[in-house]
Formats: C-alpha cells, structure tokens, sequence
C-alpha cells in the first residue's frame, strides 16, 4: 500500500517537473527541473528493486548530463532571463514528441522483458544484481560493452575537435 | 554488564534483539508493521542529524585550533572554556542575522542553492559505517550511492553561483563546479580499484574485506595518496580553494549569502570533510577495526586522523593557480589512477 | 526498508535545511536599503549583467566528465565481480576497455584540450 502511494506521489512528481521544465521561460530554472525530474526516475527506479540503476541515474543523469547542460547554459547567446518565444514550432512539436512517444510506449509493451515478476523488493535488497550484471557483462556481452567503449571515445574526440575549431576561429 | 559490551562491541546483537522485540510488541497493538519502521527511520535520521551538529561544531572548533596551532596564535579562546563554546556562540550569532536578499536574485534557485548543498552532505552520512552494525542502512550499493550523492551537490554550487547575480559568484561557482568534476574522475577511478579488491559494493562489506587487519592502505598506498588528494580537492580547502580565493573572487559562489543560508555553506563544507575523511577511513583503514577500544571509538579516532592529516595539508601548502589545478588533475591523477587500476588488476589475476 | 531510510534521510534533510532558513527569516531583523541590497562589486555600482556567457573551457571538462562518469557506470559491475570469475579474459576485456579510453584522454593531450587558458 505505501509502495503504491510512493508510486503515485513520485509520478506526479515526474510528470509535474516534466511539464514545468518545458514551459518554463526561464532556461536555468528548465535545467533545475530536468534534475528533479530525472531524480523521481531515480526513486521509481529503486522502487522497482533495481538500486544499482537508481544510483546510476543519479550520478550519470544528475552528477553529469544536468551540470553538462548548466555548463552549455552558461555558454548561450541570451543567457540570462526569458527566452525566445518559439510558439511557431509548437504543433510539429507536439507531433514528433507524441510519435516518438507511441513508438516507445508500443515498442515496450511489445517485448518480451523476461522479468523477474516475483521477486520483492525486500528479496532484492538482500541479494546483488550488480553481481548478476557483472557477470552478463563480462560474459553475453563482451561486445557492446567494448563498443560501449568506442562510442565514448568518439564523443570526446567529437567534443575536441568542436572546441578547438572555435579556438581556431578565434585566433 | 554483558548487555553494555554488546551495545559497544557487537551492536548487531542487541539491536536486533531489540527490533524483533519491538516488531512482536507492535504486533500486538495490531497495527501495520511499516509504521513502526518509518518511525525507526526516523530515528535514525534524527541520531544522524544530531551526531552531525555535535561533530561539525567540534570540527569547526577542531580546525580553528589546528590553524591557530600552525600560525603559532591561540586560536578561539573566550567562549567557554577553552573558546569551546565559539562554534555555537557562531551558529546563534548567524541564526539572529538580517538575511539579505541582494537586487535581482532570482529568488527561488537563489533560496533553494543552501538547501540543494546541504541536502547531499546529510544523505552520505547514511551509508558511513560507524562501528559494527552502527549503520544507518547498509545498502548493497553503498559505495556508489556516496559517488552518486555527493556529485549533486555540483547542481547547488552551480545554482548558488547563478541564482547570486553577481560576477563573483558565477565565476566562483563555475570554477567550483569544473573542479569538483575534474577530482571526481580520479576518485571515482581509486573507489572502483578498492571495489575491485572487495569485490562488492556495500560499506560494510568494504570493511568486512579488510578483516584481521588487512587494510587497504598498504597494497593501495597510491590509491590512498590520490585518494587525500581527490577528496581534498572535492571539499574545496587549500591548496585546492580556487573557488573562494579571496583575493581573487572574494568569497566565491557564496559571496552574496547571508545569515543562516551562509551557515549552510559553512555547514556543508565541514561535514564533508568529515565525510571525506571517514570514507578514507572506510575504504584504506579498515573503518571501525581495531583492538580493544570498541569500534566506534576507532572509527573516530581513524576519520579524525585523516582531517588531522587534511587540515596540516590546507595550512602548510599554498594555493595552487588555476591552470596548474585542472592540469594536475587531468594530467597526473587520472593517468596514475589509471595505471594504479590496472595494475591492481594485473596482480590480482596474477599473484 | 533499508531504501526507505534514504528517503526519510531526504526528508529530514529537507526539514532541517528549510527549517533553519525560515526560522532565521522569522527571528533575524528585516531592514532592506539601496544599498546594502547591491550586489558587491569590490564597493562601486555593478555594471553590466552578471549572467554572462563563459568560457568553452568550462564546456569541454564537462563533457570529459560525463564520459569518464559513463565508463566508471561500466566499469563498477566488472570490478563486482572481478575477483570470482577465474580466467584471464575478464583481465583482458577490462583491459580493452580501458585502453580506448586512454587513446581518447591522449587525444586530448595532444589537442592542448587539456590546458586551461
């Protein structure tokens, strides 16, 4: 009964911070928003049993994503107070947003998750999951967690070789 | 008598004798059993909150000595005996304090900035083992959750520094927020070598790896020394105080704050050096082991070791330039942290 | 129970940190002036807005940050459960892993991302 209340209170949640961070004039004050919102996933995720992703998404999400956005805020060409309206773009918008949405929300409920439904979560805090992933990682799979690898490296290079294009221009 | 030794040496015996007899109790009443745990927990975030008052009151009190000791003064010595009564002559002084709202704030992140600070440096205190089974809740992921927790507190700089309006702050509060990620990388490069060693995640499993002595600090004696370094960095003390050098950037990201939102800055800055250091003291020396005393007393005595440690540090160096502070970093702990990683490895597999 | 604790440790947190603040609002004075509500500027009038755009620098730690932060994320399962699996591929993997890690932190070097100017 309470899970089910803490439930419902941390989706309100989401969904009120989600809401907030799109209409909000202000950009740092969207930024704000997204990490509370990305805090509520948190919690549903460490109500669902599943602690080491919680973690996770506290510190990638919020420890990283959130600060890398406040960094690129503060590099903006308007900075400080309201932003442009952008009313123009509203419907297309609302129309990719709600396609992508169904998309998700189908391509979900289509797969099979192989979950493990009976599993409390009281059983799951005793046992280790990051255990099980460890060893999925190292074994299953061995090559997107290399590939993982590659990617990350071409996301630094990539942000290399955009800021020292800018140094460029600027000499 | 015997019950006395239990409470201090084996605090998981009595405790949950206790609980099941509390749980039985409530049983009884008839009522749902998950209110008596919510108010266990309340409780122990209560003891918690009230254990980090005290401590930070000594430990501000304890720093103020150590430096006066270093510069060769007396230090605090008019409040009390010995001035220990200053800290707290300090705390109602700034709760009495005009609170200023300076022009053009942006009022709400401006409020929120102390709070989103202080928040983390409380919500770690949960996973610290201070003695045998004297754990708030020991979760299995608790390692990471400290690496997690204290990263948000980056969002409340960062929101201090905005929220201000004011050059200093956002300069200060910028630079803050890029040194704290930049120590964060090797910290997080040495935790994950100590996980690697004890193989699991949990705080008391970290100390339980170090059982009869085996404490980490000799075969990591590199990682230990990243490890000061990092955490020094992260709590923002010499010589790694950049973010609120004086002569420089007056105070910092929290140059506009004042009355009791400063004193939460002030209150976060200590208490995580006290977290710093006992998660130092977690990871490398062997937490609450050690002979005769009982476990919380060693806990103390090892965590109060390291602030010693880290404060001869912030009074005997100077302040680093900035551009040397990024690049030490980035140039020399994640490269040594990395190595030191994959060395351990090497010898674990190996040897 | 034991996740429960983290949030009643939230809650407190909360309680305490705002708490404090009111309660000093309540009891502290409240005289606002002209110029004591002036942003300090070494004592002169501020000029100019203080939200002003920064330095790209500040960018590029950032995102290196997130990466690191991504890799640690894959890292933290494997050195779980390093210890107990036997063999010397998990050595390897690891290994892998990491190095193309290193070949993109070396990149940066040799770019002069790493300096800060």
């Amino acid at each position: 009964m309470v899970e089910t209340l803490l439930f419902y209170v941390f989706a309100a949640a989401i969904v009120f911070t989600a809401v907030m961070m799109v209409l909000s004039p202000n950009i740092f004050h969207s930024a704000i928003y997204l990490a509370l919102c990305l805090f509520g996933v948190a919690a549903i995720f460490a109500m669902l049993g599943s602690f080491f992703l919680a973690g996770l998404q506290v510190l990638i999400y919020i420890g990283a994503v959130v600060v890398l956005t406040i960094f690129v805020i503060s590099l903006t060409r308007q900075v400080s107070g309201e932003s442009d309206a952008q009313m123009g773009n509203i419907l297309p918008a609302f129309l990719t947003a709600g396609l992508s949405t169904t998309l998700i929300i189908l391509a979900v409920l289509k797969t099979d998750w192989n979950t493990m439904a009976g599993e409390s979560v009281a059983a799951l805090e005793k046992t280790n999951n990051v255990t099980l992933l460890g060893n999925q990682l190292i074994s299953s799979f061995v090559l997107p967690f290399e590939v993982i690898s590659v990617l990350l490296l071409a996301a630094l290079i990539g942000a290399v070789v955009i800021v020292s294009k800018d140094a460029g221009e600027n000499k | 008598m015997d019950l006395l030794k239990d409470i201090l040496y084996n605090t998981d015996k009595p405790w949950n004798q206790f609980y099941g007899w509390a749980h039985a109790g409530w049983a009884n009443w008839g009522w749902p059993p998950f209110i008596l745990d919510i108010i266990f927990q309340l409780c122990f975030a209560v003891i918690i909150a009230v254990v980090l008052i005290l401590n930070a009151l000594w430990i501000i009190y304890y720093d103020r000595k150590i430096a006066a000791l270093f510069q060769i003064r007396k230090g605090p010595n008019r409040v009390g005996p010995l001035g220990l009564f200053q800290t707290i002559a300090d705390t109602v002084k700034l709760l009495i304090k005009e609170d200023i709202n300076p022009k053009a704030v942006d009022l709400a992140v401006f409020f929120l900035a102390p709070v989103f600070i202080f928040i983390p440096t409380f919500m770690v205190m949960l996973v610290i083992p201070f003695g045998r089974g004297l754990i708030p809740a020991d979760l299995n992921i608790g390692i990471l959750y400290v690496m997690a927790i204290t990263g948000l507190s980056v969002i409340g700089i960062l929101m201090a520094g905005w929220g201000s309006n004011s050059k200093y702050s956002l300069i200060g509060g910028l630079r803050s927020a890029v040194q704290l990620v930049s120590y964060e990388i090797p910290m997080m490069l040495v935790i994950l070598t100590i996980v690697m060693m004890s193989g699991t995640l949990s705080m008391g499993g970290i100390v339980q790896a170090q059982a009869g002595y085996k404490w980490f600090w000799l075969p990591q004696i590199v990682g230990f020394i990243l490890f000061l370094i990092a955490g020094n960095a992260e709590v923002n003390r010499a010589p790694f105080d950049l973010p609120e050098a004086e002569s420089e950037l007056v105070a910092g990201f929290n140059t506009e704050y004042s009355a009791m939102k400063f004193a939460f800055f002030y209150l976060a800055e200590y208490v995580n050096l006290f977290i710093t250091s006992a998660i130092a003291a977690t990871l490398f020396l062997g937490g609450w082991e050690g002979p005769l005393l009982p476990p919380v007393v060693w806990f103390f005595i090892k965590t109060y070791f390291v602030v010693t440690l880290l404060m001869w540090i912030r009074w005997t160096f100077p302040r680093l330039r900035v551009d040397h502070l990024m690049e030490f970093s980035w140039k020399y702990l994640i490269p040594i942290a990395l190595l030191n990683m994959v060395v351990t490895a090497f010898v674990i597999k190996l040897v | 129970m034991q996740y429960g604790t983290v949030l009643m440790f939230l809650f407190v947190a909360v309680v305490f940190a705002v708490g404090g603040i009111v309660v000093n609002l309540f009891i502290g004075p409240h005289k606002p002036g002209k110029e004591k509500n002036t942003v300090y500027e070494c004592g002169i009038d501020p000029t100019g807005d203080a939200r002003i755009r920064y330095s790209i620098r500040f960018y590029v730690f950032a995102l290196m940050y997130v990466i690191f932060a991504v890799e640690a994320a894959f890292l933290i399962p494997w050195a779980v459960v390093f210890k107990t699996v036997p063999g010397i591929m998990v050595l390897i993997e690891a290994l892998i892993f990491i190095g193309i890690l290193i070949l993109g932190l070396a990149y940066a070097w040799e770019k002069g991302e790493l300096k800060w100017d």
